[in-house]
């Protein structure tokens, strides 16, 4: 699968889950598969968590488009600032 | 751009989410732009993203500075982590930040005489809203040093491998 399109997924799958979360129909449909007390109760612990897709986003925003090209720390654009002195990295 | 200009840049736009999206003009905006209704709703939602800017914010760049995460040779992630005693104190920044954020109440007392009633209790408040964010970039820290997630660039060798074989590679690698 070509990369940008596994971004295209990512990304706008991510949001769709967003979108869901913040829908009435996806309320109702917990309350119609757990009944109204514990189908509310989850769904609200649910929706206060929306902040856990849009970490992700931004932080994989910061892999994609700050780290993506980021040489490695003994590379003369980029001195470590803590990192372990050239050729002592772990990659594996 | 350099390296250090898309750092900047970033860390930029989030401070500017931060400090824009809880602000009273900014919901006017929405509100002018998509109606009452659904600009409220944007005004909110994206205010109530306390917790994502703060871990957004603090984990990119603790993966970037403390473990000096980067593109590999071979087209994966590589790791240059810091020595166990920066990252000791970066999980003892991080606690303290937990307990200034759980703080609101003393926090409040210290800020409102420097930044006056209102804005003092704002602060206040949004570090307290923040303290979701600070626990989760302690736990991806913790994720970072228990599982040592360094084999991604072994897993990303495996299944790309390169169209011509590389000398000295085994095939069932």
């Amino acid at each position: 699968m070509k990369p940008w399109l596994r971004r295209v997924i990512f990304y706008g799958g991510t949001l769709v889950i967003v979108v869901v979360m913040c829908q009435n129909f996806f309320k109702e449909a917990f309350l119609t598969v757990f009944g109204d007390e514990t189908g509310e109760s989850l769904y609200s612990f649910v929706r206060t968590n929306v902040e856990a897709p849009i970490s992700i986003i931004f932080i994989a925003l910061y892999l994609d488009l700050i780290m993506a090209k980021k040489p490695p720390p003994d590379a003369a654009d980029n001195p470590p600032v803590f990192g372990l002195p050239a050729g002592s990295e772990r990659t594996v | 751009m350099s390296l250090n200009a898309r750092r900047g840049t970033y860390a930029a736009l989030i401070v500017l989410a931060m400090v824009t999206t809880g602000w009273e003009v900014v919901y006017d905006l929405w509100r002018t732009v998509l109606g009452s209704g659904a600009g409220e709703a944007m005004a909110r939602f994206w205010d109530l993203q306390v917790e994502s800017y703060w871990n957004a914010l603090l984990f990119v760049f603790i993966l970037d500075f403390i473990y000096g995460m980067h593109r590999g040779a071979d087209g994966g992630w590589g790791f240059a982590p810091a020595s166990l005693k920066v990252r000791l104190a970066t999980y003892a920044a991080l606690v303290l930040l937990c307990i200034v954020c759980s703080a609101e109440g003393p926090l409040r007392t210290v800020l409102q005489p420097l930044l006056g009633d209102t804005v003092g209790a704002s602060v206040a408040h949004y570090f307290r809203r923040a303290l979701e964010g600070v626990m989760a970039t302690i736990g991806l820290m913790i994720f970072m040093d228990f599982v040592k997630p360094g084999s991604m660039s072994e897993v990303a060798g495996r299944r790309e491998r390169p169209s011509h074989p590389v000398e000295g590679t085994s095939d069932s690698a």
